[in-house]
C-alpha cells in the first residue's frame, strides 16, 4: 500500500469492541505482539473488521514514542 | 509600685473632683493636637497623593526628604519654630510665640511629614493597574484621586493615628514654643515634666495615665472606624 | 459606517527602545479583532494606545473619524469605550456598586445606574452576588463583575486585555463562550488581546499577529492560520489546516462538517448547524497517492493537488489544495517514495479524532 506513513505493520484482527462512537480494535502482529487501534465505529464497519481479518496498522513515524527500561 | 497605684488613685480623684486646672490642661492638649493633626491631614494627604501619583523631576529627592521628615526630632522643630516666631524673627510681628497657636504650628510641622509619608505608602500599596482601570472607566483626574484615596482609606486612617500619636505625646516643641504657661499653654506632657521635676510623682503619674487614656480613647475610635467594614 | 478606530504610523517608545510600531490598522464597527502574539510582543501596549490610555510617541489615531490630538478631551473620548484587564481590579465596595462605577463617574443617576447594573449582573449570572463585598468574590466571579462593569457602560468599543487568562480552565471555557455570545448579540465592536490561539479563533472575526512590537499580519482567522506571512508568524500560530464550515450531521459524537466542497468528519459533540472552524495538526495528516477511499480506517480522505512542498528539518511540509489548504508534515523519505511534486494529484487523510472543532459565533 502506498501511503506517506512510514510504518505499515501487517497483522490479524483478534478483537473488536464497539463503543458508541469509537471502536477498539486489537491487532496481533506476526511476532505475537498486540497493537490497539481506536477508530470510529463507522470505519470499523466500513472496513468489515472482525476477528481473523488481515489488516495493516499504519502509524506515522512522528507519532511513535520510544521508551527504554 | 506604690507610685503607680497612688498615681492611678490620684488621677481618678482629680478627674472626679472636676479640678479646673486639670481639665483645662486636658482640653488644651486635645485642642492643640487634634487641630494640628487635622491641619497636617489637609496639607500632608494631598502632598502624599501628589508624590504617589504624579511623576515629576526631583520626585526621588522629595520622597527621601519626606522620609527623613517622618523622624524629625521635636526639639529641632521647636528650635526652628521659636526662631521663626521670636519677637525679632521673620514672623515675630504676629505675636504667636508662647500661644497655643505656636504649639499647633510646631506640632503641624512634626505631623505633616508623617501624614505625607504614610499617605504616599498607602497609595503606593494599591495595585498600580487600578489607576489605568479607573482612567479606562472614564474617571477624570480628580475622580481618580478621590477613588484611590477611598480605596486606601484604611492605611490612611493609620496615618491619622500615627500623626495624632506623635503630636500629643511630643514635648520638646510644645515646651519651647508654648512655654508651659499655667492656664495658657500647659498641656499634659509639659505638665508631667514639670510635676516630675518638682518631685510630685503621684501627680505626674496621674497626668501620664490620663495622657495614655486619651491616646487609647482617640485611637479606639479611629480603629473602630477602620475595622468596622473589615470581615473577620 | 467605516472604521471606528484607525491608526497610522503609530510608534511607542520606552526610553530609547521602540516597543510598538504599527503602520496601519483599522478597527471596523461591529467586528471582533483578536490580537495575538507571544508575551512581551507589544499586544497590551497596542491595546492601551487604542484605548487612548497611552499617548503614542508619534503617529496618528482616529476615533470615530476624528483625529485624536493633545487638545482632545481624552476623558470624554474614553467614556465612549470600556476595558477589561487580566485582573478584575474591583474597588472595595459591593458588587453592584462596582458594576455601576463607570456610570456613576459619568454622572448617571442612581436609579438608572442600578437598573443597568442589574441587567448586566443578571446577564453574567452574578445577580445573586449583587450585595456581596467585591473582596469576597472568587476569581471567576470577580472577572464577571469586571465584565459587567464594562458592559453596563454600553460602550462603542470594548477592549479586552487577556481577560480570561488568569482563570482556571472550566471557568474560562464557560466565560469565553458567554462573552462570545454577548458580543455577537450586541454587535459590540471589540478589540481583544490574547496569547491563546483557541480564544482568538473562537471570538475573532479578524486576527492580528503582533511579534517584536510589529503588527505582522491581520486577516480572517483562516487566512492567518493557513497562510502566515512569514516563518515567524507560522511558527507562532503553528501552520495548521484551519477551515470554516458548518455541522451538517451529528451522529452521537461524530460530526460531519461541510467545508467548501468536502465533508470532513470529526469526533465532536458540536450541534447540527453550528458554525465551526475545523483544525487539523499537520502531524496528524498522511498523504496517499490519488486513490478513492475505503483503504484505511481514517474517516477523512480528501482528494486534491499538491501546491507546495517545503522542507522542515528531516520532514517535509506538504500543502494540498482540497478546495481549502490542508497541510501535512511527513518524512522526507515518504515524500521521495511517493514521488511528491507540485501539481501532483494526491489524497490527504486524517482520522476523525484528529480534527479539532472550534465553535464559532454566527
Amino acid at each position: 500500500m502506498k501511503i506517506s506513513a512510514r510504518n505499515q505493520l501487517k497483522g490479524t484482527v483478534v478483537e473488536v469492541n464497539h463503543g458508541a462512537v469509537n471502536s477498539e480494535i486489537v491487532v496481533e502482529l506476526p511476532g505475537g505482539a498486540h497493537l490497539v487501534s481506536i477508530i470510529t465505529k463507522t470505519s470499523a464497519e466500513d472496513l468489515g473488521l472482525a476477528p481473523g481479518k488481515a489488516v495493516y496498522a499504519v502509524i506515522k513515524a512522528s507519532n511513535v514514542m520510544l521508551a527504554t527500561e | 509600685m506604690d507610685v503607680i497605684v497612688n498615681g492611678g488613685v490620684e488621677a481618678v480623684r482629680l478627674l472626679l473632683s472636676g479640678d479646673h486646672e486639670l481639665w483645662q490642661v486636658i482640653w488644651l492638649s486635645l485642642r492643640v493636637s487634634l487641630t494640628a493633626t487635622f491641619l497636617s491631614l489637609l496639607i500632608g494627604s494631598p502632598l502624599g497623593a501628589m508624590l504617589a501619583l504624579r511623576p515629576f523631576r526631583g520626585r526621588g529627592v522629595a520622597v527621601s526628604l519626606v522620609n527623613t521628615g517622618m523622624g524629625l526630632p521635636p526639639v529641632v522643630v521647636g528650635l526652628f519654630v521659636t526662631i521663626l516666631l521670636w519677637r525679632n524673627g521673620p514672623l515675630g510681628e504676629m505675636r504667636l510665640l508662647y500661644t497655643p497657636n505656636a504649639m499647633i504650628i510646631a506640632q503641624c510641622v512634626i505631623a505633616v511629614p508623617i501624614v505625607t509619608g504614610l499617605t504616599l505608602a498607602a497609595l503606593q500599596s494599591l495595585n498600580p493597574k487600578l489607576r489605568l482601570q479607573l482612567q479606562a472607566l472614564g474617571a477624570t483626574r480628580v475622580q481618580m484621586v478621590w477613588l484611590l484615596v477611598q480605596e486606601a482609606r484604611l492605611p490612611l486612617l493609620a496615618a491619622v493615628m500615627a500623626g495624632f500619636g506623635a503630636v500629643i505625646s511630643e514635648i520638646g516643641a510644645s515646651m519651647m514654643v508654648g512655654g508651659n504657661i499655667q492656664g495658657q499653654t500647659r498641656v499634659l506632657t509639659t505638665a508631667t515634666v514639670m510635676e516630675t521635676s518638682k518631685g510630685n510623682f503621684s501627680l505626674a503619674m496621674a497626668l501620664s495615665l490620663i495622657l495614655l487614656a486619651l491616646m487609647v480613647l482617640v485611637n479606639s475610635v479611629l480603629t473602630w472606624v477602620q475595622q468596622r467594614q473589615r470581615p473577620l | 459606517m467605516g472604521a471606528i478606530l484607525q491608526i497610522r504610523n503609530l510608534a511607542i517608545q520606552r526610553g530609547e527602545r521602540t516597543v510598538l510600531l504599527v503602520n496601519d490598522l483599522a478597527v471596523e464597527r461591529g467586528e471582533v479583532l483578536a490580537i495575538i502574539g507571544p508575551n512581551g510582543a507589544g499586544k497590551s501596549t497596542l491595546l492601551l494606545a487604542l484605548a487612548l490610555l497611552l499617548p503614542p510617541t508619534s503617529g496618528a489615531i482616529w476615533f470615530d473619524g476624528a483625529l485624536v490630538t493633545s487638545q482632545s478631551n481624552l476623558t470624554a473620548l474614553r467614556r465612549r469605550m470600556a476595558m477589561v484587564l487580566q485582573e478584575p481590579l474591583l474597588l472595595d465596595k459591593t458588587v453592584v456598586d462596582n458594576v455601576a462605577l463607570g456610570l456613576s463617574l459619568r454622572g448617571v443617576g442612581r436609579a438608572e445606574r442600578e437598573r443597568r447594573a442589574a441587567v448586566w449582573l443578571d446577564r453574567l449570572g452574578i445577580a445573586h452576588l449583587a450585595r456581596r463585598q467585591a473582596r469576597a468574590l472568587s476569581g471567576g466571579e470577580a472577572q464577571r463583575t469586571s465584565l459587567a462593569r464594562a458592559l453596563a457602560l454600553e460602550p462603542e468599543v470594548l477592549f479586552l486585555d487577556e481577560p480570561f487568562s488568569a482563570l482556571d480552565a472550566p471557568t474560562r471555557a464557560g466565560l469565553v463562550e458567554q462573552v462570545a455570545e454577548i458580543v455577537r448579540e450586541t454587535g459590540l465592536t471589540t478589540v481583544m488581546v490574547t496569547h491563546d490561539r483557541d480564544e482568538a479563533l473562537a471570538l475573532g472575526d479578524r486576527v492580528g499577529v503582533i511579534m517584536g512590537g510589529q503588527l505582522l499580519q491581520a486577516g480572517t482567522p483562516e487566512e492567518v492560520f493557513t497562510t502566515p506571512v512569514n516563518a515567524e508568524v507560522a511558527q507562532f500560530v503553528g501552520v495548521e489546516t484551519v477551515a470554516p464550515g458548518h455541522v451538517i450531521a451529528q451522529d452521537g459524537g461524530l460530526a460531519a462538517v461541510q467545508v467548501s466542497g468536502f465533508v470532513v468528519e470529526a469526533v465532536s459533540d458540536a450541534p447540527l448547524g453550528q458554525a465551526v472552524l475545523a483544525c487539523v495538526r499537520p502531524e496528524d495528516v498522511t498523504i496517499l497517492p490519488d486513490v478513492g477511499r475505503g483503504l484505511t480506517s481514517a474517516r477523512n480522505v480528501l482528494r486534491g493537488r499538491v501546491t507546495r512542498l517545503r522542507p522542515a528539518g528531516a520532514q517535509v511540509r506538504v500543502t494540498v489544495d482540497c478546495g481549502f489548504p490542508v497541510t501535512a508534515l511527513i518524512t522526507r523519505r515518504s515524500a521521495q517514495e511517493l514521488d511528491l511534486a507540485v501539481d501532483q494529484s494526491v489524497s490527504a487523510s486524517f482520522k476523525a479524532s484528529a480534527v479539532h472543532l472550534i465553535l464559532r459565533a454566527g
